[in-house]
Parts: C-alpha cells; structure tokens; sequence
C-alpha cells in the first residue's frame, strides 16, 4: 500500500488561538539535528564540571535528551565496566561504533566523575574509540579535546576481514549504536549481524527492534526507509554468539521517530554480554534460541 | 514484511504573500501579539490533513548552537589552517569552494577585524588588543580569529598572544558553551559577560575593537546600544547591521517571536553627528533576497522584503582604513 505525504520542517508560528498560520520559517535539518546534540553534550558537561546557572536545564531539552535514551545506553556500559574493573588503576578500552557526536562517551565520563562513584574506575582509567562515518570525525575530535580522558576516532572503512577482529581484540568493550546509526544520513558499513558473527569479547547492543516475528521496513521522520529487526531474530543471533547475553526492552522511546504506518511497535533494545553469567537488575536472560531468518 | 510505502515531497505550508499579515501595524501594536511558535518536522496527506508531527526543542539558542558550535568545529579543522597558511589570509582565501563556510557573513567579518589588527599592530608591535564581542554566543568569532592570526603569522601570533577578548550575550546558555568550548583561555584575557545588549555600561574607548553581528538590531533599545558600542570603541567597530531602505526605520518580529529593529540610513546619518569622532564606512550590502536565513521575519510581505539587506559596516576614527570601503555618507 502506498501513501504520498507532503513534508516541511521548521518554525511553525501562529497567533495565539487561530489555527492559521502566520509565520513558516524553514530550518537546515543538519543544523537541528547538531544543535540538539551539541545541546545534549554540552548539558552533561556543564553537570560534570559542577557549573551552576548554566542555563542548559530547558524543559524542551530535557525533555529531548530522555528521548535519545543516551542516560540507559551509559548507565549500562557503566555497570558492565564495573564488572571488569577488577583492581584500581586498570584501563579500559570502550569501542563503540556510530556514536554519533560522542554522547555516550560524554555521559560516562559524567557518570565516572561524579561526587559518589559507585566503582573504582575514574575518568583516566578509560580509553574510547569512536567508529563511524567520515562526516562525524571532526565534531567528535574537537568536542572532546583537551579532556581528560583519551580517546580515538576512526572512520569506518570495514574493508578485509581481519580489520573488524584487530578492533575487537585490542578492546575490552565493543558496543554498536544501532540506535544512533539510524539518524544517519547513510546506512552503515557494519552491520549488526557482522558484529554479532565476530565478537567474542564483551559486547553491548543498543538496537531499535519491531515486536513483531519478522522484520520490517520502517520510514523515520528524515524519509530513511531501512529494515528494523524483529526482536526474536536479534535475541537468536545473540544466543548462536554466547548464552550469556542478557537484554531489557525500553518500549516506544522516541516511537515518533518514525512514521505510522500500522505495523508493529518499534522499542529499543539494550542488550550485554560479559562472557560470563551475569545478569544485572532489570535485564532477563536470553532462556531459549529463538528461530534465525 | 511491508505494511505501506510513502512517497514523500516536500512543501511550503505558508508561502511568502506580497504583502504581510503585520505590515502597517505600530510599534506598540506588534509587540502586543502573543504568538504559539512550534518547531517540528511536519507530515501532511493528500487532502492536507496532518499525518504525522515529530516536534524538536523551540528553544533559539539551542536551535543556533548547531551553526555557532559548527563553526568553532569548523574553524579548529587542521585542513582550514593550511588552507590559510597555503593561500594566506585574504578576501581571496575566503571565497575558495573548499571552505564554503568562509563564504559567509561572520568570517567576511572577521577578515575585515583580522585587517584591522594587522594595521593597528604595524604601529605598535607588541601591543595586546582589546576585541568587545557584542552577542558573542560561543565565542565562534574569537576562534577564526585565532586560525587567521596564527595562519598568517607562521604561528607566531594567536588570538591568545594578540587579543584581550570580552564577549558579551545575554543567554547563560550560550555563555556556558562559550566557556566549555574554550577551557583553557585566560580568564585575564578570555572574559565572559551575561548581560541584555543594550544594558552594558563600559568607559569610553575602553575597547580598542568591536564586533556585533546583527545584535543590535534585537536588543531592547537598538539605537542605544549601537551609540553605546560605538562610544566604548577607541579605533573601529565591525557591525552587520540590518536595515531598511525606506526613510524611517521600523519594528517587525523574527521567527523566535522576539522584535527586531531595522535601521534607517536616516538613524545612522543621526548617529555619525552625534558621534563626531568617527565615520561610518561600507564594505558590503547584502539584500534581504540573497540573505541564507530568509524569510527569519513574521509578517512581512515580499514587496516590504525587498527594502531589506543587511550592511557590513565599519565605524571608525582612523583616517583611512586597510580594506576597500566606502563612506556611507559623504
């Protein structure tokens, strides 16, 4: 079935009552969607540098950054560094791939630096590398220079075979951002069942997944039309990769993000593997193998 | 696997009329309205019913921070410093297709401040000069500075050894980005004032250079505080300055719904004899038609639109100045 839709975006302006508008000012969609990450970023540095009166508690924001879900992606890389900082002073290495302006990164350092750590890591204890397009480099380097914690940004270029494993044994920590990849411009290069079929260290997943048995082709509000999988094919692929995995669903965050057109509900899935039988507060383990499509 | 396809065209859901549904209304009765401003991306079918709305922030200064953090990204790229070191600094330099960027009104601005410090600095070498940045957001302005002054001295010189910057906003927002985005500037040297526009209160010529990019035109006493600025400047003031070619200058409102004033040439002709000392020179005007935010104001039809443009004004007290400019009144 096909459906033909007209789209704008930008400042609607309309006097107060009338259902007429007065006013439409178009808005650059690149110049949205940075500003808000920016926003984003600079909001939990503001927190981490203990700034008073920093102007950036806006309910509109506020309301935006619960949405992007960035608060349970780090929470989670957190509690699973937690589990393999088994002495003061190691360093970590965390990989993630498609993280966008670096939010995540931002809000674990927040998390690290806070007044009441709950584990022994601190901010330099953490080494983080960035995969994603050419387009993000720039942003990423220079919003997190001269921090304290380092960090590496690589463009994706998953040409060969032994590229994806090199990254995956020199971290202690890989993590792929579906949910960010999906606000790209472009598909990306990796893909989720690639990074499933070779990690064998610890392993985050944070993936939008429709409730239905299969998957389905869903349009976002930037007109990407992409696959989004099914959840049962994501837990199936997870299990075939260790039994290990646990996951907890987050339903319909930002479910506005994509157009309705009648199919399933789309939830973010958070999803980890220690190697090792550990299940943490609110996550459920993987009990049978779901069927693989 | 597929439950519906879109076909998605994009639309005008309030095209620019000729005339404006605000026009001929007083000061006193534009700023009376009260407006529902939505931002949002907007879905609409075929019988022009809406389909879907995605709603953003409506916040201006999150809004804007993407193209003011974007141009200190921008600027801070590697590539954008040998462009000058290999091209120098110059009218040239900007107009290149690799830097589509420099093509803009902030850094035709900041070359024309770039001049300036190298002519000032000609009489007196070692000198430090102080730069008033007024609607400074995040301090964008000091970082092209910055690559411009080490790009063209071999880095030698910089923003940090060349400048003591004052930057001026009224959005604790902003200033705070300003701020985390420049963690390791000098307090001493790097100052950072939350203030409304037209509200700051400086001694004369207390700044050897300053810099306002359109602010005044939406402060609460446009005319005040370009005197101000102009007063507390000891050598030259950059200003794009927003104005209207019919004979009085007048009030509209932008799209975030706040007034904004357009200057007459007649307002600026009151102010060059208020303010003797100086002169107002021209080095560009850009129309209204050509401008890359259009349509930023409320209410105004297409016929009042094109009496608008935009000057890059220099205001200053030196007897001639390193660019080509004109004297906007003889």
């Amino acid at each position: 079935m096909q459906k033909r839709l007209r789209r704008c975006v930008g400042k609607f302006v309309k006097m107060r009552g009338s259902p007429q508008i007065l006013h439409f000012m178009e808005l650059k969609e690149f110049l949205i969607e940075d500003a808000l990450d920016y926003s984003h970023l600079f909001f939990l540095r503001a927190l981490r540098m203990r700034l008073s009166e920093h102007g950036l508690r806006e309910e509109g924001l506020l309301k935006w950054m619960e949405g992007t879900g960035v608060r349970f992606l780090a929470e989670l890389v957190l509690e699973v560094l937690k589990n393999q900082a088994d002495r003061e002073g190691c360093r970590l290495t965390v990989t993630e791939f498609y993280p966008g302006v670096g939010l995540t990164f931002e809000y674990i350092k927040y998390l690290l630096d806070s007044p009441t750590p709950s584990c022994k890591l601190s901010v330099r204890d953490l080494h983080y590398e960035g995969c994603g397009p050419a387009s993000y480099r720039l942003k990423f380097e220079v919003l997190h220079q001269n921090d304290v914690c380092t960090f590496r940004y690589f463009e994706e270029n998953l040409t060969g075979r032994d590229y994806l494993a090199n990254i995956f044994e020199a971290s202690n920590l890989v993590f792929f951002n579906h949910h960010q990849s999906i606000r790209y411009k472009d598909e990306t290069q990796l893909t989720i069942e690639q990074f499933l079929h070779g990690t064998r260290v610890p392993a985050i997943l944070a993936v939008r997944v429709v409730s239905s048995e299969n998957d389905e082709l869903k349009t976002t509000v930037k007109g990407r039309t992409m696959k989004i999988p099914s959840i049962s094919r994501i837990l199936g692929l997870c299990h075939q990769n260790d039994p290990f995995w646990c996951y907890r669903v987050v339903p319909s965050l930002d479910a506005a993000f994509f157009l309705p057109d009648g199919g399933a509900e789309i939830n973010l899935m958070l999803a980890y593997s220690l190697r090792k039988k550990v299940v943490l507060p609110g996550y459920a383990t993987i009990r049978t193998q779901a069927p693989v499509k | 696997m597929r439950t519906m396809q879109f076909v998605v065209e994009p639309f005008d859901p309030c095209p620019l009329a000729h005339k404006g549904m605000l026009e001929g209304g007083t000061s006193q009765e534009t700023n009376l309205l009260a407006l529902d401003i939505e931002t949002k991306i907007l879905f609409v079918d075929e019988a022009g019913e809406t389909f879907h709305e995605y709603f953003l922030p409506n916040n201006s200064d999150i809004q804007n921070c993407g193209g003011y953090v974007g141009k200190v990204i921008a600027y801070r790229d590697q590539a954008l410093f040998d462009h000058f070191r290999a091209h120098g600094v110059c009218k040239a330099s900007l107009s290149s297709q690799a830097f589509p960027l420099l093509q803009t009104r902030s850094p035709q601005l900041d070359l024309l401040l770039f001049e300036l410090i190298g002519c000032l600095s000609r009489c007196d070498a070692s000198r430090r000069f102080s730069l008033f940045d007024l609607g400074c957001t995040v301090a964008e302005h000091y970082d092209l500075l910055d690559v411009m002054l080490q790009a063209g001295s071999d880095s030698k010189l910089s923003a940090s050894s060349q400048l003591a910057y004052c930057g001026l906003d009224k959005s604790a927002m902003l200033l705070t980005i300003a701020r985390l985005i420049h963690p390791h500037a000098n307090p001493s040297r790097f100052r950072l004032v939350q203030m409304e526009g037209s509200q700051f209160d400086f001694a004369e010529a207390q700044f050897d250079l300053s810099l306002s990019v359109g602010v005044v035109n939406h402060v609460s006493d446009p005319t005040k505080a370009l005197e101000k600025i102009l007063q507390v400047t000891r050598y030259a003031c950059v200003l794009a300055l927003w104005v209207t070619q019919e004979t009085e200058g007048f009030w509209s409102i932008v799209h975030s719904g706040f007034p904004f004033y357009f200057f007459s040439k007649r307002d600026l002709e009151r102010l060059e004899t208020l303010l003797p000392k100086g002169r107002f020179w021209v080095t560009d005007f850009i129309p209204e038609s050509a401008s890359t935010q259009a349509r930023s104001y409320i209410g105004i039809g297409a016929s009042k639109m094109s009496q608008l443009g935009c000057y890059h004004l220099v205001y200053t007290t030196l007897p001639s100045l390193p660019f080509a400019a004109q004297r906007l009144f003889a």
